[in-house]
């Protein structure tokens, strides 16, 4: 059984992440591109808290014994995917800034070059 | 001198303060049959490198950030696209590996059909040699390339080669990150380039240390063979 203390502290946390998660995004502190994950996570928390037989339902089919545990599944479940999303970024980062800082190494020493060039005319 | 052939020495250098003058000293003592320049690439380096290189005179890149060997070395490939370098030879900052190899590593590019020339410790096994586990694990990647590859590379480790221009425009579009050299070799292999050896005499590093010790061996050897068996599934794939 889920109890009425957890769903309401369900409840209240998943409507202050989820208030903080818009505000960031309308002062663009957070990109909708990396924030989506987290609202789709905030959003269906939001749906169990309203509708805790989901979660039976869950715990059912998976056959797990309480639905607490099924809540818990579903989480790490989430946390997985976004930790998992954060690594493929992270990835894509590394590799722009490996190809800035070899363009940046490049036109420096040109620069340099130029410079000297002119200092000698 | 054949003024046709450009030949860029790219030597990556990280906190070489100690080995870097030396080096750069012996690679301009020799004469060469070929226009040779000298390019550093100081990988944001904390020590004197940067000062040393530029009292020297010699043309020295000093990236922004620290990017590892894999990074550095790749700019010095982007560098000899960039300025259409027919042959582009990696020399270590570290003073490991002797100049006067230049010339010969260049002769099979250029007489022979290779494309890449690994100058190998482990053919007439002289010189400095390495300690035991190191020649250990050496010897195992050896033998896995070979088994996969039916590669014969004796010194897949070596980070002293030479490569000819079709070798230099695929490595400035893409070069393995860190422990980049065997990962390389699979590379230049799964592209049907011809890789061979020639025997160098190594010598132990005077100054500094090794960018590898003890601890990072075993995460070493994991990560290698990992990119080792990954690349042989892309050339089935791709």
């Amino acid at each position: 059984m889920i109890s009425i203390k957890l769903q309401l502290i369900l409840l209240i946390a998943v409507l202050i992440a989820i208030v903080v998660i818009i505000r960031m995004i309308i002062r663009y502190k957070l990109d909708l591109k990396y924030a989506l994950l987290w609202l789709l996570l905030g959003v269906s928390f939001l749906i169990i808290s309203f509708f805790p037989s989901i979660i039976y339902r869950v715990s059912n089919l998976l056959s797990i014994e309480t639905p607490t545990n099924a809540l818990f599944f579903l989480g790490i479940m989430f946390i997985l995917s976004i930790i998992f999303s954060l690594t493929i970024a992270l990835s894509r980062s590394s590799n722009k800034i490996k190809q800035l800082s070899q363009e940046l190494g490049i036109l420096k020493f040109e620069f340099e070059k130029i410079k000297k060039n002119l200092d000698k005319e | 001198m054949q003024n046709n052939i450009k030949v860029l020495v790219i030597v990556p250098a990280f906190n070489e303060a100690e080995n870097i003058a030396k080096l750069i000293g012996d690679i301009k003592k020799y004469d060469y049959r070929y226009e040779v320049s000298i390019l550093v690439v100081n990988d944001y380096s904390t020590d004197s490198t940067s000062t040393i290189c530029n009292d020297l005179g010699v043309s020295t890149i000093n990236l922004p950030c620290n990017l590892g060997i894999g990074g550095a070395v790749q700019t010095g490939y982007k560098f000899a696209k960039k300025y259409n370098y027919n042959i582009a030879i990696q020399v270590d900052g570290d003073g490991q590996h002797n100049p006067e190899y230049i010339e010969k590593l260049i002769e099979p590019l250029l007489f022979e059909n290779a494309d890449m020339v690994i100058g190998s410790r482990f053919i007439e096994n002289i010189g400095f040699q390495s300690s035991k586990l190191r020649r250990l694990g050496i010897q195992y990647l050896k033998n896995l390339i070979n088994a996969i590859t039916n590669l014969k590379v004796t010194d897949p480790t070596s980070g002293f080669r030479a490569c000819n221009k079709k070798v230099i425009d695929i490595f400035a579009d893409n070069y393995p990150k860190d422990y980049p050299e065997p990962e390389s070799i699979m590379l230049i292999n799964r592209k049907g380039l011809k890789v061979s050896e020639i025997p160098v005499i190594m010598n132990e590093r005077k100054g500094g240390v090794s960018s590898i010790n003890l601890t990072r061996s075993v995460y070493y050897m994991v990560k290698v063979s990992l990119a080792i068996l990954f690349d042989k599934i892309r050339k089935e794939t791709l």
